[in-house]
Formats: C-alpha cells, structure tokens, sequence
C-alpha cells in the first residue's frame, strides 16, 4: 500500500500495517486493489513515520473494538510504547490528532494516556506551566474559582 | 485573549500558536479525561476557561460520565450516586473537600451526615440540627 504524507512523501508498507487504521482499512476495502497512493493531507511525513512505527510494531494485536473502554487506568504502558511516547509535546499531540484521525484506537488510547499522566498529581498551576496554558479567568472568576478550589492548596 | 486559546477544528495544530492542548477536538481531550483521578479532573477544571468549561457541562452525559467513571474508578466505596441537584462535579467535592457545610471552617473533622446530605463538623452539626 502506498501513502503520501502531506508533504507529498511517499510511504510503501504492508496492507497489514494500513489496516491498523481503520480509515485506511475502510478505503482499501472499497477501493480494493490498486497502484494509486493513498494521500493524507493531513498528516506530515515525519509523523507519518512514527504512526508507521507504531502500526508495525502492533501488527500482530488483537483489534479493539470501539466500545471495548474496559481496561482503566493508565499505569498499563509497555516499555516499548513508553519508549515510543518519549516525544516533545508538539509530536505527541500531532500524533494523537493523527491516530484519531486515521481512526487508530490504540494509538490514541496509548498517546491520550500519555498527556493523562501528564496531568497527574498536578496543580492547575504546574499543569499551565507544563502546556504553557494562560489563566485567562477574569479576577471575579479567579476569585470564584479559587473558592472552589481551596481544597486542593493544601494538598 | 479569549480568542486566543479557543479550541479549533484544524487538525495541524501546529500552524497555531496556541498551546496544543487547547487546540485538540473536545472529545479527544475528554477522552485523555477518562483516566484522570478526580482530584486530577478538579485540577484540570480550574486551569483556564476552556477546560472549566469543557468539564463543568452539566447537562452534557458524556462529561458527567467521566466525572462518574472517575469516582467509582477512585473512590470505590461511593457507589452510591450523587445527591439530589448535585452534579458528579459537585458530589466529588462534597465527598473530598474536608470543610464544614454550616461554618465553612476547613481543617476541622468533619463528616458526612447522609441523612441530611451535609457535611459537618461536630459541633455545627449538634447545633443546628437539636434545635
């Protein structure tokens, strides 16, 4: 199967490995066999590369239904995909808008809980320095929220 | 200033300057939600306008599911749903904030007393409810 990235990068990999994305899985059964590159706009090559990886590596897993949000909490990360999320922020989070775009569930559940366990144990101050967030509460508001919020000063 | 961290449907974040947690679709960002403590949840909720906004819909199931599955995810012996016009939001509160419903004195032991649905400390407690 061919893919071109959005700068127009072409990518030869296995329909096996394509069809970890269910949006790729969808066209390529309604296309069917076919020479033409598939183009993903949307999608830049280096990311492309890296849900490549992803895809490759997690050939042989078992599909995850849509509905299947049984298994919980986070802390159920293999070295492998821990090694894999070691990304700066800006990658990680092009790789959650593609993983969701190119429907791949367990990519998005792997890199979502990433940004989860970024957020953990956190104060909302530590949490707006970590993403460069600006409080954009007006004083009343502050006010009202920090109200709400006295709870979690002394923790 | 608002206009600045308002969440976009574009999907390359990256042409923006705005912080990329911002910028992703809200059902992904309530889908990183749904393995956050809730004392995590309250964190995040009270970080800037957009996510207070995004975890304070009431009306919204989706938001008070995650607000659900996080309590019983965390706080296990809650099985119990929240009480009477509380929201999931305001009932994770009510079941972790240590602070008195009638004096508001924080600190201080309090519990809750069910039957009323308040949480007390001792002495406020005795008082209002004897006479």
């Amino acid at each position: 199967v061919k893919l071109t990235s959005s700068e127009g990068t072409e990518f030869i990999i296995d329909r096996k490995v394509a069809e970890k994305s269910v949006l790729l899985k969808n066209m390529l059964e309604d296309v069917g066999e076919s020479d033409m590159a598939i183009p993903l706009p949307n999608v830049t090559g280096p990311i492309l590369n890296k849900v490549i990886d992803y895809c490759t590596h997690h050939r042989d897993d078992p599909f995850v239904s849509q509905e299947d949000d049984s298994k919980k909490v986070s802390d159920d990360i293999d070295d492998w995909d821990a090694e894999f999320c070691k990304v700066d922020q800006g990658t990680l989070f092009e790789l959650i808008l593609s993983a969701n775009y190119l429907d791949i569930k367990p990519l998005l559940d792997l890199t979502c809980k990433t940004v989860a366990n970024m957020i953990k144990g956190k104060t909302p101050d530590e949490i707006r320095k970590t993403f460069n967030i600006t409080n954009d509460f007006t004083p009343e508001e502050e006010e009202h929220v920090r109200k709400e919020n006295e709870w979690c000063e002394e923790r | 200033m608002t206009t600045s961290q308002t969440r976009s449907v574009s999907i390359l974040p990256t042409t923006t300057l705005s912080p990329p947690l911002l910028v992703l679709p809200p059902e992904t960002f309530l889908q990183i939600c749904k393995s956050l403590s809730p004392a995590d949840l309250l964190s995040l909720s009270t970080v800037c306008k957009t996510f207070y906004n995004d975890l304070c819909q009431n009306d919204s199931i989706t938001v008070q599911e995650i607000w659900r599955k996080s309590r019983l995810d965390y706080i296990p012996c809650r099985e119990l749903g929240p009480l009477e016009g509380m929201t999931e939001r305001d009932y994770i509160k009510f079941l972790m904030e240590d602070k008195c419903g009638f004096c508001g004195v924080q600190n201080r032991v309090t519990r809750i007393y069910w039957e009323r649905g308040v949480r007390a400390c001792l002495g406020c407690f005795r008082e209002k409810t004897i006479q």
